[in-house]
């Protein structure tokens, strides 16, 4: 390999890796390891619950261990939410789920109080 | 170019650069405000938003001075690349000494045996840790609805695979890392392992989330056909680079929370929240010891910005690769993140003179047994 190509993948590779740190931001496969790096007093606290009611009206809090979600799908929910897509949130869980519930429905807890966002009945 | 020229005109370039940048950093309050509110020209909006696709929901939870910082931080950090690489350019060219050591740096003399087994390990263990792909895509395929395509996958147009698709893959590239070992056409079949690799890890972080667990192992992956390459020759710069890119990846690792949190982040809540969000019971029994927050605080940056010196004086390998090991237990036991079998640590590796280890249990085994 000559050393103009050999040059030029040592410098490409060594800017790629450098971005993601520059631009405070992930650009795959390049990654930014922001995690644990924040203050903790400007993380608002906030939580995400979704619970399906089954066929026998039988209700339950949605268990993404259960249903093979890779993660823990929080920020997902969070995503959402501040998208204001909660609705179409819990229609496609409703379509990726194989025993479909009659009802599914999204609530918001925080320090001081715990909201329902989205009801979804198919 | 002369050096005295070529030092010359780094200077200028820095000169221009940091005055650009200090404009840029003083602009950016109003910027960002506009940002915000959407009042900036759309195209400039798109282009921010495509960017940085979490503003739209991290707007409705922080106020605008987060967002300051974060896009002072940018500009700063900007110019210290712009510095260092500024300043390492100028030192190359006038320290004779240094540039000798950069260039030996990157002619690593090779050892056969050393890469014929790093090769080994390193795809024995791509072939651990992606068996779990084979149910894991097929599962994620039900929540294809949640699929969002990261970088090349979004610009390519890549669907999520049906488990047709993904399994047929995954043999791929099993059988991949099985003709590396197998020590048969090892650059083609490490770039296509490199390749198919890529693609599931870009698969499973599409969903609004990018997973760090695997990056490390895939800066490796994305150099393996290279360092394939240079079996049969007397010097080699993948082996290097590889090490250079885990070196790095724990460096801005340990100055992200230095620049974000400053001095703050060395104080025991840090660490006491991060261990109460991810309960574990030793992390909860660690939780009521702030001194010892701290001093594991203090352990975590030490080891984060000091890993990179490893990568150029091999003899501080004896100290942070164990470090390293206990770094990424200790995230597991403490706070349930990563696993017993870290590809983090995995890819210490590439640390590692497999050559000599082989000999000396060699001798070892002659001699007792």
């Amino acid at each position: 390999m000559n050393i103009f190509l050999k040059n030029t993948i040592i410098t490409l590779f060594i800017l790629l890796l450098c971005l993601p740190f520059v631009l405070l931001n992930d650009i795959f496969p390049f990654s930014r390891f922001g995690m644990f790096a924040e203050p903790v007093r400007i993380v608002p606290k906030e939580n995400f619950i979704v619970y399906a009611t089954d066929k026998n009206l039988k209700r339950k809090v949605w268990n993404y261990k259960e249903a093979a979600f890779a993660n823990d799908p929080t920020y997902l929910f969070r995503n959402y939410f501040y998208r204001n897509q909660s609705r179409l949130l819990l229609q496609r869980l409703h379509q990726s789920q194989s025993e479909s519930a009659k009802k599914w429905e999204l609530y918001r807890i925080t320090a001081s109080d715990t909201t329902l966002i989205a009801v979804y009945e198919p | 170019m002369s050096p005295d020229r070529s030092a010359h005109k780094s200077i200028i370039w820095l000169l221009a650069g940091s005055v650009l940048c200090i404009f840029v950093f003083f602009c950016i309050p109003a910027f960002v405000q506009s940002a915000l509110s959407r009042r900036l020209p759309e195209l400039i909006q798109n282009f921010i938003e495509k960017l940085y696709p979490r503003l739209i929901v991290e707007k409705h939870r922080f106020n605008s001075g987060f967002f300051i910082q974060k896009a002072q931080q940018i500009v700063f950090r900007t110019w210290l690349i712009l510095f260092l690489s500024a300043f390492s350019g100028l030192f190359y060219t006038k320290n004779k000494l240094f540039s000798i050591q950069v260039k030996s740096f990157w002619n690593e003399p090779v050892s056969r045996n050393n890469h014929n087994l790093i090769l080994f390990i390193f795809f024995s263990g791509l072939l651990f840790y992606t068996t779990t792909y084979w149910f894991d895509l097929p599962d994620l395929y039900r929540f294809s609805a949640f699929y969002q395509p990261v970088s090349f996958l979004r610009w390519l147009s890549v669907p999520f695979p049906a488990p047709f698709i993904s399994r047929s893959l995954c043999i791929f590239l099993y059988v991949s890392c099985l003709c590396i070992i197998l020590k048969q056409l090892p650059v083609f079949f490490a770039s296509l392992a490199a390749i198919l690799f890529i693609l599931f890890q870009g698969w499973m972080n599409s969903f609004e989330k990018m997973e760090h667990t695997y990056t490390t192992l895939t800066y490796a992956a994305l150099l393996m056909p290279f360092l394939a390459n240079q079996e049969n020759k007397p010097e080699g710069w993948a082996l290097p680079l590889i090490r250079l890119s885990v070196g790095t990846s724990y460096f801005f690792a340990g100055i992200e929370k230095l620049s974000i949190s400053g001095l703050d982040w060395f104080r025991a809540d840090t660490l006491i929240f991060h261990l109460q969000q991810h309960p574990t019971d030793s992390g909860l029994w660690a939780s009521h010891y702030p001194f010892l927050c701290t001093i594991l605080q203090i352990s975590v940056i030490f080891f984060e910005i000091g890993f990179v010196a490893c990568v150029f004086f091999p003899s501080l390998r004896w100290i942070f690769l164990p470090m390293g090991v206990a770094f990424h237990t200790g995230t597991w036991v403490l706070m349930n993140i990563g696993h017993w079998s870290s590809p983090w640590v995995f890819v210490y590796l590439f640390f590692i003179r497999w050559d000599k280890v082989l000999e000396k249990t060699r001798i070892f085994f002659r001699r007792y047994f």
